[in-house]
């Protein structure tokens, strides 16, 4: 068979190269990725330079803890590149809560989201989570890709009110967003020590580079 | 019975330690979802919610709330068996209202002011070419006449010896072109014209527009420089919520990061360089103004952002005048 799954998950899948989520609206593409069938299957590209998680599992990083029907709290999920492999991993037993605060990027999670029922879109600002306290639901995982200053502030307010204990969280931090003078590695052992303090397990942090200059995905897990 | 909270799947209650006690079901659309968005309880919730409780969390008008991470935790741990695939649509639809009531008038600004800025590259781009395509027939012309919209419009529907004779160019290194290359020559100099008439025309829509949404902003910076502004910021809103020391400097962002980086100097303007009462100060001066003029822009900015229909900008004008001379006559003097 030309496609396995990897090590860290057996929903994602490998040609020995490139990474792939088998499709779950069959014929859907999201960001121009290829659709190859095998077997009655449909495998879509999880393309790494696209996708900071993708980058993450291309690095290697230790686990992924992303599961049919797993409930998945997103912050800053744009145009749903990154979220739609999410979406096609949880299938139609799983929820994603996806919050952006730009209506422009919003316009093109849209038309994804007709089909992809999985994935509820929110415009709100994720440092205010009481603004969708009607409809999120305490959750398996958060996953934060905002490229804000705050972002720690953000990631941990949201952790506090939805992630379920022992559940997981992953934060993509832009080293130049939090500030552009310091050194990445300055940041990123900052941003570490400030999640640490907060009392989560760090499990893994990995850097993306070079699939994304001076970025790192962090992932933790709940008290 | 003290706490509520409000999902899409129905009103949940519970008792002072935080235990479920009781749930009614309602039926959410987008229009309920979109209340709930502004802070106001659909009708229907209204109606079946008990006296006197405490929303956890969320904020109604006319009601209380708790804000308690704990407890709003705690409620949310005791809520299963939504069924979220079925509702999505609503929230779909929702959220296509909510881009649809995004769209404000500053956001036309943003790109009318950014089709300016094409158009003129634009502009630009064909001129030169046609220049250098020009100078093949009448190269003396091209030498003559340096501004590029005075040069199209000069030889636009003129032959070549109408224009060598009001010029008086006696001989013409230029080669002899066919009817058909002249008819050429002469079809792209129209829709030139034609290009610098569409830019006159989005400067008055610009002026206008800025007239409308943002009139103080428009009399302290002026129509461009304003609309460019708020362009930079991302809209007015935006725009008044910046720092006047960013706003001094934005549009040189490049400047800045390396100032942050290198530490090279700090830029002391970004598109208020372009402000004609910066223009017209010697270098040296030209910091101090940007500044003055940025604090001014700053507020103008606030008033057209939460106060339409304020106008402020007289006595703004008057003061940024009476620095303008300080500077000029060059006493220091500290920014009012
Ligand atoms: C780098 S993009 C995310 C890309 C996406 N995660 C992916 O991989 O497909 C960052 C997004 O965060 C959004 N964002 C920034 N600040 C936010 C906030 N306070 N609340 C919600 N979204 C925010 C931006 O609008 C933008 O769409």
């Amino acid at each position: 068979m030309k496609f396995r799954p990897i090590r860290e998950n057996p929903h994602i899948y490998t040609d020995g190269r490139r990474l792939y989520t088998k499709n779950l609206i069959p014929g859907q593409k999201v960001y121009g990725e290829r659709i190859i069938r095998e077997k009655g299957e449909e495998y879509r590209e999880w393309i790494v330079n696209r996708s900071k998680l993708a980058a993450a599992i291309k690095k290697r990083i230790k686990e992924v803890p992303i599961k049919p029907g797993d409930k998945i709290l997103y912050l800053g999920i744009a145009a749903g590149t990154t979220a739609s492999h999410i979406s096609d991993i949880i299938g139609w037993d799983g929820v994603i809560f996806g919050i952006d605060v730009a209506p422009r990027i919003m316009r093109e999670l849209i038309p994804i989201v007709k089909d992809r029922k999985n994935i509820i879109p929110i415009l709100e600002d994720a440092s205010k989570p009481d603004k969708y306290l009607h409809i999120v639901s305490r959750v398996d995982l958060v996953y934060e890709d905002v490229a804000q200053p705050h972002q720690v502030d953000i990631f941990i307010r949201n952790i506090d009110y939805y992630l379920r204990g022992g559940g997981y969280g992953f934060l993509a931090v832009k080293a130049r967003s939090i500030d552009v003078t310091k050194n990445p590695k300055v940041i990123f052992r900052d941003v570490e020590k400030q999640l640490r303090e907060y009392g989560f397990r760090i499990i893994d942090v990995v850097r993306l580079d070079p699939y994304h200059k001076d970025h790192a995905m962090f992932l933790i897990q709940n008290k | 019975m003290k706490y509520a909270l409000v999902r899409f799947s129905g009103i949940y209650l519970f008792d002072e330690n935080i235990r479920l006690v009781d749930k009614k079901k309602v039926e959410f659309d987008a229009e309920d979802i979109l209340t709930i968005k502004e802070g106001k309880l659909p009708n229907n919730i209204k109606k079946i919610l008990p006296q006197g409780v405490l929303f956890l969390g969320q904020r109604f008008e006319d009601f209380r709330t708790e804000d308690n991470v704990g407890k709003i935790r705690k409620a949310l741990g005791q809520i299963r068996d939504e069924d979220f695939i079925t509702v999505q649509p609503q929230f779909v639809r929702a959220a296509i209202r909510d881009i649809s009531r995004s769209v404000t008038r500053d956001l036309i600004i943003i790109q009318a002011i950014s089709m300016l800025d094409d158009l003129n590259k634009i502009i630009n781009l064909m001129m030169e070419r046609f220049r250098e395509w020009y100078e093949l027939y009448l190269p003396e012309l091209s030498q003559m006449i340096d501004d590029h919209e005075k040069f199209v419009k000069t030889v636009s529907g003129k032959t070549r010896e109408e224009l060598m004779k009001e010029y008086g160019i006696e001989d013409t290194m230029g080669g002899d072109l066919t009817e058909m290359d002249i008819e050429m020559l002469n079809n792209i100099s129209k829709r030139i014209l034609e290009l610098y008439r569409l830019r006159e025309d989005l400067r008055k829509y610009i002026e206008k527009l800025m007239e409308e949404v943002a009139p103080n902003v428009k009399a302290i910076a002026g129509p461009t420089v304003g609309a460019r502004l708020i362009a930079l910021a991302g809209g007015l809103k935006e725009l008044a919520m910046l720092p006047a020391s960013t706003i001094q400097v934005l549009g040189a962002e490049k400047a800045l990061f390396r100032h942050l980086r290198k530490g090279t100097p700090p830029p002391k303007h970004g598109v208020l360089f372009n402000h004609p009462m910066v223009q017209k100060l010697p270098k040296k001066r030209r910091g101090a103004m940007a500044r003055t003029l940025a604090a001014k822009i700053s507020i103008a900015a606030k008033v057209d952002a939460f106060t339409p229909g304020k106008f402020i900008a007289d006595r703004l004008q008057k003061e940024l005048e009476e620095r303008f001379r300080q500077l000029k006559e060059g006493i220091k003097g500290k920014t009012k």
